[in-house]
């Protein structure tokens, strides 16, 4: 199908050939810097390419802070977690993979999660849960790599999703700024 | 008939109303926490303030009856402003417990804060300590912390049930609500308190931090734990029931429930649930298909003398259930024999509970059912009966003559138990078909009163167990005469053509509250 | 004898130069090229021993998963020429090959030789007889897998084949025109001179017949003739294993058959701008002459494949950087275009040899 898309070239444009070798131009340039940098780290003397995209299984990047990966519960440093089950991100949650089972404990706290579970198969990191959280307890984590080839697999109990507060602490600190700012 | 303005609508009202009774039944919301229509007025939350014309100042809407020509606004800013204030006030000492606290989501407290967007608090001194899970009776904890002395819970234990437990003590800030020294809140309805509590103060104890209430889906009910018929809602959630509300019923309950009925619930999940049916084989009972079952029933009885065959309902029975019992065993059976069943008992009281303990002996006796006759196990000593149809497991109910009653009921050939639970009685039985319970069916109830309530489905039933209307339906299908239906609507319209008490009653006329059959 | 041993020899060099590095290296340069394009790293998962070798191991790894799959025959094909065409499309790129010298004439022992397996007179026409029989490798192909989309893919391919190769004609006439020969030795002796170099003769003659080489061998931006969207692989859709594999060692043959020919006709073939044959011999003056002439050759040779190499490369980066065309302005482009430009280039190269005369 012709479809007239009422671009009007110049003629420079319409012989065609000039804008080959620009196009040309452009594409070797690339080739020509990336296997002048390709040199010294085929001689393992340079890890640190800035031109190449990563080894990804072999090199990791780390992420910023606003990255989220997947959600996590976090430990205080009295070893328990934050959560007091309130139910907030369970009815939040857009994908409804979270599932939680309050219950009394001696605790201060009163209430807390006897399993809060996470389908990650289902789970689609829109940070609804860390957002909606009134005690910081659950937060996006760094974490993407949680693919797997059994779905029971994927559904996440509590004890996977304890992560301790000092491994969090980034993250953390970017979600007290940025949900602090709206004051709630 | 005083006819006042409100909000520049000119409504008539009934004399000797105040202005909040007639501002509800006009439709205009105006927010309080003392204020409760069935006890009385207290007037101490502050918060149903309004302007009110000629009247210097603003005036609580709870306590001020409507006169003739009064004009009163609701909305303006003068009202709202001071609202706000009110509920600056309530929130000093309300602790910031809601993720933990149970009320979340029906509380008073956090909807008008979140109607009136109070976002930030101006108090920076220390908020008044409190005890936190104090257990204030054996049904109800109580959280000093977030009461905001509304005094609700004090007049009902003097006003309702009349026991007068609660009080208030101590002057100004220091407060508190607590029981008369040496007692506590040990009630038959102390769990209304927890109900009609506008924070979570009070929270009950059996269902606290099980499930947040935004999760749990109602469905209207008719509580099953005695003869009174209370209206009620069941609260669950993916197929668990997690606890029973009243339910506004002027004619039966008002809007009160007793503690044991809020119980009832209970039953439906437990660990001796009749899941699937069960057939005799040698010694033992084997789990079989429900054709087999049924078939074994057909076998079984057409093996019997029409005269040797006996049957004893179920107090707990819907009417539909009793009718299209009694259906089965004139009809297809054959029998001449009555129906009999027994009722267990307990003491009644002159609020709500009723001697009868069970939901719908009324309404068997309604259709022919002998209540408290245990003529058939007389027979069977006799030997003038063979086989017996049971629902339910009354019969053993009572402690001192259970061990005699089964063991006359050994005697017999063919025992069959249309039963909710596993029990001494279900484990002799030859035939034993697992039945629904109330929140698992859908029928009528007739109260003691005849009131005749229309209770929902709320679960499914466990496993391969069935509404008692289906199973009827199956038995006399495989003994080749089948009813012709068993939806529960279409049986009352069937039961209102046959039954002369029922005339009145169809599904459609019912409503949410029942009508009265006529006697 | 000794002209049967020579004759080996050059047949040898071009074969195994052809077999054993082109067509191997050329997948993973496509790939490595590709990827420093476009900023990625490209292929280099497949190692031995832990040693990935920057990738240099996946044409090994191609060869043993070509060989160890299964020769699927589809139901319904001409099971014989089935089989028959991914071997009509190797032959010809490789035949090409014996009429292209890859330098010129020496004396070595007294004896001439000259690097071409071949040196017929009429070496461009040979090519042409040649490189057409490929589109019958790929008609075949397409017919006999029975298959919608094979023959749709083999249509597309062989008009487009059939148009350029009209083109691709005329535009060579201008250039024997220059040279005043068919025989393609001497037009690589020709120019040694670097002003008389093709490109400067036949400028015209030199983009349209590389465009419309790369159009004959049905690569990017002509590549209409499988397309994953509508007729996936085309012509050679149904084929698997080895056979497959012929198909895509003639499209990688073909590159470097379009680059030695571009760089006889165009290029000055095996000479080195401003430095001549008489040059080099004569800074070799003090080593007797079967030495002097037997590095003069191997400068040749390296001289001309480095010219190859450099139109391979060139032909990598115009697949990886024009966006395909469209199956009407392929045409539009070979009928309308390129076929009067070259007429009119014909036209003009006859004006001026006859002023200049």
């Amino acid at each position: 199908m012709i479809v007239n898309r009422n671009i009007t070239m110049t003629w420079w444009e319409r012989i065609y050939l000039p804008e080959i070798f620009r196009g040309i131009s452009v594409t070797s340039n690339h080739f020509f810097r990336n296997l002048i940098g390709f040199i010294p780290a085929l001689l393992n003397k340079d890890k640190k390419r800035k031109i190449f995209t990563l080894y990804y299984p072999d090199e990791k990047v780390e992420f910023p802070p606003a990255y989220r990966g997947r959600p996590v519960l976090v430990v205080d440093e009295n070893g328990t977690e934050r959560c007091v089950a309130c139910g907030l991100c369970e009815i939040v949650c857009p994908a409804k993979c979270i599932e939680i089972q309050p219950d009394e404990t001696e605790l201060e706290k009163e209430r807390y999660p006897k399993s809060f579970s996470i389908n990650m198969a289902r789970c689609i990191f829109c940070g609804f849960c860390e957002e909606v959280c009134p005690k910081e307890a659950i937060v996006m984590s760094d974490e993407c790599e949680i693919a797997d080839l059994d779905r029971n697999k994927m559904f996440y109990k509590k004890d996977q999703l304890l992560i301790s507060k000092n491994k969090l602490q980034k993250r953390l600190n970017y979600i007290k700024e940025i949900y602090g700012k709206w004051n709630y | 008939m005083p006819t006042f303005t409100i909000n520049g609508k000119e409504v008539k009202t009934e004399a000797g109303k105040t202005i909040l009774q007639a501002a509800v039944a006009n439709g205009v919301r105006i927010p309080h926490f003392c204020y409760h229509p069935h006890l009385s007025i207290d007037g101490c939350c502050r918060m149903c303030l309004v302007e009110v014309e000629k009247i210097p100042k603003l005036t609580i809407a709870c306590n001020t009856p409507v006169t003739e020509g009064m004009v009163v606004r609701t909305n303006t800013e003068k009202v709202l402003k001071a609202r706000k204030g009110v509920m600056e006030f309530q929130l000093i000492n309300h602790p910031l417990d809601c993720p933990i606290c149970d009320q979340a989501g029906e509380c008073k407290l956090q909807q008008y804060t979140f109607e009136h967007g109070i976002t930030h608090s101006r108090f920076r001194e220390e908020k008044r300590p409190g005890r936190k899970r104090f257990k204030i009776g054996p049904r109800v904890v109580f959280d000093e912390e977030r009461c905001i002395l509304c005094r609700r819970c004090v007049r009902f234990c003097r006003e309702v049930s009349k026991t007068g437990e609660l009080a208030v003590f101590s002057r100004g800030d220091k407060s508190i609500i607590n029981t008369y020294p040496g007692i506590s809140l040990d009630n038959k309805y102390s769990l209304n308190t927890v109900d009609i509590c506008p924070v979570g103060a009070l929270t009950n104890a059996d269902f606290r931090f099980q499930v947040r209430v935004w999760f749990l889906e109602e469905t209207k009910a008719v509580c099953p734990g005695c003869s009174n018929n209370c209206s009620i809602r069941i609260c669950h959630r993916r197929g668990k029931v997690y606890r029973l509300l009243p339910r506004k019923n002027m004619d039966v309950n008002k809007v009160w429930m007793c503690d044991n009925g809020r119980i009832t619930h209970k039953q439906i999940e437990t660990s001796n649930r009749l899941t699937v049916p069960l057939v005799k084989k040698g010694n033992k009972l084997e789990e079989v298909s429900w054709n087999e079952a049924f078939d074994t029933i057909a076998k079984g009885i057409q093996k019997i003398k029409n005269n040797e065959i006996g049957a004893i309902g179920s107090p707990h029975a819907t009417n539909e259930e009793c009718y299209l019992f009694n259906k089965l065993i004139k009809n297809v059976f054959n029998i001449k024999n009555d129906i009999e069943c027994i009722v267990p008992s307990w003491e009644a009281d002159d609020l709500l509970i009723k001697k009868e303990k069970a939901a719908n002996p009324q309404g068997a006796r309604e259709f022919g059912v002998k209540t408290n006759d245990t003529s058939s196990v007389k027979k069977i000593i006799k030997g003038n009966l063979k086989a017996l149809y049971i629902i339910g497991n009354d019969i053993i109910d009572n402690s001192n003559t259970k061990q005699d009653v089964l063991q006359t009921l050994s005697k017999l050939d063919f025992l069959v138990v249309q039963d909710t639970h596993n029990s001494d009685l279900s484990s002799i039985a030859n035939v034993v078909l697992p039945s629904a319970t109330f929140a698992e069916k859908e029928g009528t109830f007739t109260n003691i009163n005849g009131f005749v309530q229309k209770t929902n489905r709320a679960v499914p039933c466990p496993a391969k167990a069935k509404p008692d209307l289906e199973i009827l339906s199956g038995v006399a299908k495989a003994m080749g005469r089948p009813f012709e239906t068993i939806e529960p609507d279409k049986v009352m319209d069937e039961i209102s053509k046959n039954v002369k008490s029922f005339k009145n009653i169809c599904y459609e006329k019912l409503g949410e509250t029942g009508i009265k059959i006529n006697n | 004898m000794e002209d049967f041993l020579i004759t080996t020899a050059k047949v040898l060099f071009i074969f195994g130069l052809n077999m054993g590095v082109f067509a191997p290296l050329l997948t993973w340069v496509e790939r490595k090229q590709s990827a420093l394009m476009q900023d990625r790293i490209g292929a280099n998962r497949a190692d031995i021993l832990g040693f990935s070798m920057i990738g240099l191991f996946h044409p090994i790894a191609d060869a043993i998963k070509m060989l160890a799959k299964e020769d699927f025959i589809p139901e319904g094909a001409n099971k014989i020429m089935h089989t028959l065409s991914p071997i009509i499309c190797v032959v010809p790129a490789l035949l090409t090959f014996a009429v292209i010298p890859f330098g010129g004439e020496y004396v070595i022992g007294g004896k001439h030789i000259k690097l071409v397996i071949a040196d017929l007179d009429v070496g461009l026409i040979f090519i042409f007889a040649i490189s057409s029989l490929a589109t019958y490798g790929t008609v075949i192909a397409g017919w006999s897998s029975n298959n919608n989309w094979s023959l749709l893919g083999s249509l597309r391919a062989s008009a487009q084949m059939i148009s350029y190769e009209v083109a691709m004609g005329f535009t060579l006439v201008g250039v024997f025109m220059v040279y005043g020969s068919l025989q393609l030795t001497q037009i690589g002796a020709a120019q040694e001179s670097f002003f008389r170099w093709g490109i400067f003769l036949q400028p015209l003659g030199f983009f349209m017949f590389l465009a419309c080489a790369i159009a004959e061998n049905k690569r990017a931006p002509f590549d209409v003739a499988e397309g994953e969207s509508e007729i996936i692989a085309g012509y050679f859709l149904e084929y698997s294993g080895l056979k497959f594999g012929m198909f895509y060692m003639a499209e990688f043959l073909e590159i470097v058959t379009i680059s030695a020919m571009v760089t006889t006709l165009f290029f000055g073939a095996w000479h080195i701008p401003f430095i001549s044959s008489a040059l080099i011999l004569s800074m070799l003056s003090f080593l007797n002459e079967t030495l002097a002439n037997i590095i003069l050759m191997l400068i040749h040779i390296s001289v001309f494949w480095v010219k190859v190499i450099f139109f391979i490369w060139f032909q990598m980066t115009i697949r990886w950087t024009l966006p395909r065309f469209r199956y009407d302005q392929i045409m539009k482009l070979g009928w309308k275009i390129l076929l009067p430009l070259s007429l009119a280039n014909i036209l003009v190269t006859g004006i001026v040899i006859l002023i200049l005369q």
